[in-house]
């Protein structure tokens, strides 16, 4: 495929959405150890790509309405966007909004590489390859044409802020310990979760906006960002299919600017957040509210908006090698007995469908040290596009929120979009003085979703702007 | 540690409680403002009061006198104890605490140090943060409260409980775009459709704890009740200047004295405030209002007594200890043009209309005022006192503590039931977090004035202890100490 003649100053953006809705039945992702069939539809799922060139150099950036990607698949897109529009693989971000009521897109919980787990039973490794199949050919031709579409483009972008749909959700109880706060009723509960001494951290109330309008005054493509673990759904139905918050506030700006327009939601580093309050009674979530309190914030900061000169788009990776988890000797070999006592899934007897606890975690524990025994580190890609004013940062993994403030704060960009679960999936990151408190995003034993051992999210941090600096 | 029982055996607990109005009269000076700014009451809205909660077991006595005002400095509370004295208290065993209410005058000066060498005239007087003749009215009221609440000494079973209630306090302190800290204040909708986009987040939590402890006699009568919580009391403050009024603290008391008309008076205890305020930072058109607020901590503590469970203690003991605390380092340039402005003006130098000392004149002797209290004392001793009753510790730390601070001391305490009471004592200024003292902000600023004096790592000795008090007090061993 050709570019079109490059100018030094002119901006061009293309963006398209291609449906990617699974058939029923397609395993959800957001919960282990049995096959959380797609039974109803809430929301359509939609691949999402925005291409910006400039002066010959192109950026791409490809979402879709999916959970998490692995390194094999966002590779795969990353190639063969490549191949087919010649934008580098160094240039070309996936990211995917972590939504807990959709699919994910690659094994996620289990390596490839484990015998354990027969094939019909893909799902407890994290997906289904036919489906990860569907979406990432998707994604790919989401891009393409988008690369297809590129016209000359204004950019402009603004920022507001809400702190009352996002909640950190990391409770420090009185003994010290961290619990994830959850829903309840104030008939059962009338004087609220006791045992919760006051929350860990902190949220990020920003909402971003990034619009490309063309020479007809229509806006062809909307960066949306905002910070929270998708889960409105999830917490509440099992079954549903939905594109959560993300999905909803993509409608709701789609609705408000016109069909041309394809949103693109930028999700952050929501580790440690959960879209519901910790001490409110009877709350309940709701993500088409979410999304509609979102389209509300986005009206309002759209009528604010300027263009502003975009002097230069650039893009940087920098790989940072961090060190993995060892699992204790005593937890290994306890892992090791129970896989080798029962080498195929052992279902529960009570219910079959669903795999014992001890025999999934024995599993993860051995999916992270046959990892750390193939590399002692893990390969953390941290990407930044920089289109302007604004910077597009990409990292693997639920960073907690707490790098991405720090991030934000040394930035020199005007607005900085964090994508997290970018190109690759590096499990719970968070700051050290969290670990000595644990909870679900820090157990002790190793899984794929805590395996990256502490000090992490400070080094991503100081590479990340460091890298954010360097460029032009 | 408690057994329960409804005898009422000799040597049991007793408690006795009382309140005494101190309402200033009209035209009293109300603190809160810099120096200067001469802020007549011009209205009473609600009564302030002091009161007293004395409890007894065993011959033995102590006793947490609040007072509905700012601030109490350190003469006054050596009066207060010395009365006690009189009463058969040990010193260390009275707790005076001020709700920091900024809407009623302060009993004693806190904005200078009293070294300063500065002497008001008669009409300028309140340009020390108080005035001579409310400090006397106060401490009589304390006094007398005191007397009250030990002739009402009755034979009493215990009770604790708490609820959690949040979005009445918020953490005050957000980092702002550029790093700095700002302090969030109410906003319109319509003026900031996008919200208050200089910010960017909030640096620290809250601590949305409502605590109960509550005393109850062989009749059902409640004898004594201590509630706390933790804010600054300025909903009024924020909005209606001119006001007298026990703000959200004398709100919640009257709230439930009405639910419970026949129940001796509510004693607040407000907790580690020192970055905390009574609105949220991102929420357009918000309206403080302490009436408001006191009746949701009314209706989150009466769901919390309707649920107690009480039992009996014979268990009362108590720790003081003076810890000295580092001063910040006053850089030299600070130090020599506070010393600069002080030369060229030795007495307050006033803006044109004689409405208010300049603001130059005031943080140079509020830089300066460090010097003098370093003279006195070379390291800062920041009084700490811990009482135990039965499974509850009250914890008395004087000053503006974060928030932080009281969090790490309820984290892992030996006791389930922890009440703090800040601006005990004597004024000591804000004691904040390690990464709020690096981030500055009024709490840390860096002009070095007065009410931000100490080292940064101030906070965390205090806690450390306070840990270590509370472990002496249940016989518990604390690693390292």
């Amino acid at each position: 495929m050709q570019q079109a003649k490059p100018s030094k100053t002119l901006l061009r953006a293309g963006a398209a959405m291609i449906d990617v809705t699974p058939p029923a039945g397609t395993h959800l992702g957001g919960t282990w150890g049995t096959l959380r069939r797609a039974e109803t539809l809430a929301d359509r799922l939609y691949a999402r790509a925005l291409v910006v060139e400039q002066g010959g150099r192109t950026l791409c950036y490809v979402t879709a309405d999916l959970e998490i990607v692995t390194e094999r698949w966002a590779t795969l897109i990353r190639r063969e966007i490549q191949t087919r529009c010649g934008i580098p693989v160094a240039d070309c971000m996936v990211s995917l909004p972590q939504i807990h009521s959709v699919p994910p897109l690659g094994n996620f919980l289990l390596g490839d590489e484990m015998p354990n787990v027969p094939p019909e039973h893909e799902y407890l490794r994290g997906s289904q390859t036919p489906y990860c199949e569907l979406a990432a050919a998707a994604m790919i031709e989401a891009a393409v044409q988008a690369f297809q579409k590129l016209e000359p483009v204004e950019m402009a972008h603004g920022r507001a802020l809400r702190d009352d749909l996002a909640f950190n959700r990391r409770g420090i109880r009185r003994d010290g310990t961290v619990c994830m706060p959850w829903l309840f009723s104030s008939q059962e509960t009338p004087l609220g979760p006791t045992d919760i001494l006051c929350l860990e951290g902190p949220m990020d109330p920003e909402v971003g906006v990034v619009t490309f309008t063309n020479q007809a005054h229509q806006i062809v493509a909307c960066l949306l960002h905002y910070t929270c673990h998708p889960v409105n759904v999830f917490a509440r139905t099992a079954h549903v299919l939905s594109a959560d918050w993300p999905g909803a506030w993509s409608s709701g700006v789609q609705a408000a600017v016109g069909a041309q327009c394809v949103p693109l939601v930028v999700n952050g580093c929501c580790g440690n957040i959960n879209p519901w309050p910790s001490f409110d009674p009877d709350f309940h979530p709701d993500h088409r509210r979410m999304g509609r309190e979102l389209t509300k914030t986005t009206r309002a900061i759209l009528k604010t908006l300027k263009p502003v000169p975009v002097e230069g788009i650039s893009a940087g990776v920098r790989i940072l090698q961090m060190p993995l988890k060892v699992a204790a000797a005593e937890d290994r070999r306890a892992a090791e007995a129970m896989l080798e006592a029962f080498p195929q899934p052992k279902w529960q007897e009570k219910n079959p469908k669903q795999v014992e606890w001890e025999w999934m975690d024995a599993a993860l524990l051995i999916s992270v040290e046959q990892e750390r025994e193939k590399s002692p580190d893990y390969s953390y890609e941290i990407q930044v596009f920089k289109i302007g004013p604004v910077a597009l940062i990409g990292l693997p993994g639920e960073p907690f929120v707490e790098g991405q403030l720090a991030i934000k704060s040394d930035s020199p960009a005007a607005l900085n979009l964090v994508a997290h679960c970018a190109n690759s999936y590096a499990g719970y990151i968070a700051p050290r003085a969290a670990y000595a408190r644990g909870g679900h995003e820090i157990r002790d034993k190793p899984a794929q979703w805590a395996k990256v051992a502490p000090g992490g999210l400070e080094r991503l941090v100081a590479a990340t702007t460091e890298l954010l600096k360097e460029l032009p | 540690m408690s057994r329960s029982t409804n005898k009422n055996e000799p040597g049991s607990l007793r408690a006795g409680s009382a309140q005494v109005d101190i309402t200033p009269p009209l035209g009293t000076h109300l603190a809160g403002d810099g120096a200067g700014i001469y802020r007549p009451g011009k209205k009473v809205l609600d009564p302030l009061y002091a009161k007293t909660v004395v409890i007894e077991s065993a011959g033995r006595k102590l006793a947490i006198v609040t007072l509905d005002v700012i601030c109490i400095t350190d003469p006054y509370t050596r009066m207060i104890r010395e009365a006690a004295r009189a009463l058969g208290f040990e010193p260390e065993a009275v707790m005076v605490h001020s709700l920091q209410n900024h809407s009623a005058p302060s009993v004693g000066g806190l904005m200078l140090d009293p070294d300063f060498p500065f002497t008001p005239e008669p009409d300028t007087e309140y340009l020390s943060g108080s005035t001579a003749a409310y400090c006397r009215q106060a401490v009589a009221g304390a006094i007398s409260s005191l007397h009250a609440a030990v002739e009402k000494l009755t034979p009493v079973d215990i009770a604790y409980g708490r609820g959690i209630l949040p979005h009445q306090a918020f953490n005050r302190r957000a980092i702002g775009m550029n790093g700095t800290v700002h302090m969030p204040w109410m906003y319109k909708g319509k003026d900031q459709p996008l919200g208050p986009v200089h910010l960017r987040y909030m640096e620290g939590p809250d601590d949305p704890e409502v605590g109960v402890i509550a005393f109850r006699s062989p009749d059902l009568a409640l004898q004594a009740v201590l509630l706390h919580f933790s804010c600054h009391p300025v909903n009024l403050y924020a909005t209606r200047r001119e006001v007298i009024s026990a703000d959200w603290p004398g709100a919640w008391a009257t709230a439930l004295s009405k639910q419970y008309p026949a129940a001796c008076p509510f004693t607040v205890l407000n907790g580690c405030c020192g970055n905390l305020n009574p609105w949220p930072p991102m929420t357009p058109d918000f309206k403080p209002d302490h009436r408001r607020m006191g009746g949701n901590l009314a209706e989150m503590a009466a769901k919390v007594m309707d649920r107690m469970e009480f039992s009996s203690t014979e268990t009362i003991e108590w720790r003081m200890r003076q810890v000295p605390l580092p001063y910040r380092e006053v850089p030299e340039a600070r130090r020599k043009e506070a010393d600069r402005i002080l030369k060229q003006h030795p007495q307050p130098q006033w803006n044109h209309d004689r409405s208010a000392v300049e603001n130059e004149w005031f943080f140079a002797a509020s830089t300066k005022s460090i010097e003098y209290c370093r003279k006195r004392m070379p390291e800062f001793l920041y009084e700490v006192q811990v009482f135990r009753v039965g499974d509850a510790f009250i914890v008395g730390l004087s000053g503006e503590p974060f928030v932080e601070g009281q969090l790490a001391i309820k984290t892992r305490s030996p006791l389930p039931f922890v009440q703090v009471a800040h601006m005990c004592s004597h004024y000591t200024g804000y004691l904040p977090t390690l990464e709020g003292a690096r981030h500055g902000g009024h709490e840390a600023n860096d002009l070095y004035t007065n009410w931000a004096k100490l080292a940064p790592d101030s906070l965390d000795r205090v806690v450390a202890n306070v840990k270590e008090m509370m472990a002496e007090l249940v016989g518990e061993k604390v690693a390292g100490c």
